[in-house]
């Protein structure tokens, strides 16, 4: 028989791990659980966080009167992206739904969003913000929850080229909003400051969305193909909303 | 018992500003998890023969685990993990209990 202190040492940990053992067989139903009872209150922080980044002077302000700010900035934010929403689906020919974003997780670059709808969103639906800068592609869908696997992420890589030479290349995430623009040929010629754009050849993107410009060309005669550090367009962590590209 | 509430409560709001506030706050890129900080610092200055912290690194590691990509238990594991290194230290070197 095991005694009662021996009992209550191993009690702990077996329950803990009967609990996210339960856990891990629905881990989509319960994400989603969670985002919806709680997504008011991330979103109310994700923008608080947003009108901090952009008003960084104020910084003392009482954080009640920062929230009702960020409550209002809010709806304007929302009505100006339904608006750029609204003239780039006139001009763009892709079909897109706007989502709210939620959260990032701490260990990766990834974003949780939220959908206005349950089961639009499908896996790989391309992510923009409203100025046609590439965000990343839906990796995980639960509800109307879903996360987005940012373009920085280790994980992601995709075909992009440069209008100014035609050059093409492999765009790959290097974790922390970092890229790294990869297999290009070494008789292309690369420049600090060019544009870099998604291209139809991988056709897991739209053609011609941005995605950053040249920051550092790493040129060197022992490797097959250059490479060139980007520096991503816009600023991922002002925006509140995203689009998500239905159809293109 | 009020004491364990309370701290699992900050805990989670700390978590929650860790996924949905601080990411705003890069430091030269990278985003500081505050939550193991916080977390580091608490297990150091508190009496480590309580249990009280394995309530608080459950619960707020599941809230970080809702918005990550790995498997549910990760952050909790991780935190516990934490919690178990610092007790070591503290008993083993700084003669702290």
């Amino acid at each position: 028989m095991l005694s009662s202190s021996v009992k209550k040492r191993f009690l702990f940990p077996v329950i803990l791990f009967l609990f996210i053992l339960f856990f891990n067989f629905f881990p989509g139903p319960i994400r989603g659980f969670f985002h919806f009872v709680f997504a008011p209150f991330e979103s109310l922080l994700w923008s608080v966080g947003s009108v901090e980044k952009k008003n960084n002077p104020f910084e003392s302000e009482n954080l009640m009167l920062k929230a009702e700010i960020a409550k209002l900035q809010d709806a304007k934010k929302e009505n100006e992206t339904l608006r750029i929403a609204l003239a780039l689906s006139k001009t763009s020919d892709f079909t897109f739904i706007v989502a709210s974003i939620l959260g990032k997780d701490a260990g990766s670059d990834t974003l949780v969003i939220r959908m206005p709808e349950q089961g639009i969103a499908k896996i790989g639906m391309p992510v923009i913000t409203s100025d046609k800068v590439l965000a990343g592609k839906v990796s995980e869908v639960s509800d109307s929850f879903a996360k987005v696997l940012l373009i920085s992420h280790p994980e992601s890589s995709f075909d992009a080229k440069i209008p100014e030479t035609n050059a093409v290349g492999l765009v790959r995430g290097q974790g922390r909003y970092r890229l790294l623009l990869d297999l290009v040929q070494k008789d292309e010629k690369l420049s600090l400051g060019n544009t870099v754009v998604t291209s139809s050849l991988g056709g897991t993107f739209p053609e011609n969305l941005l995605v950053g410009t040249i920051k550092e060309i790493k040129d060197l005669p022992t490797q097959p193909f250059a490479q060139a550090f980007l520096e991503p367009f816009g600023n991922l962590q002002a925006e509140e909303f995203l689009l998500v590209i239905t159809e293109f | 018992m009020k004491q364990i509430l309370f701290i699992s409560l900050l805990f989670t709001l700390i978590a929650f500003l860790q996924a949905s506030f601080f990411p705003h706050f890069p430091v030269f890129g990278v985003v500081p998890n505050i939550l193991v900080l916080f977390f580091v610092f608490f297990l150091v200055l508190y009496r480590s023969d309580s249990v009280m912290w394995f309530f608080p690194a459950v619960v707020s590691g599941l809230v970080l685990d809702m918005y990550s990509s790995a498997f549910i238990g990760f952050w909790p594991v991780l935190l516990l993990s934490f919690g178990f290194l610092v007790q070591m230290v503290k008993e083993r070197y700084a003669f702290i209990r």
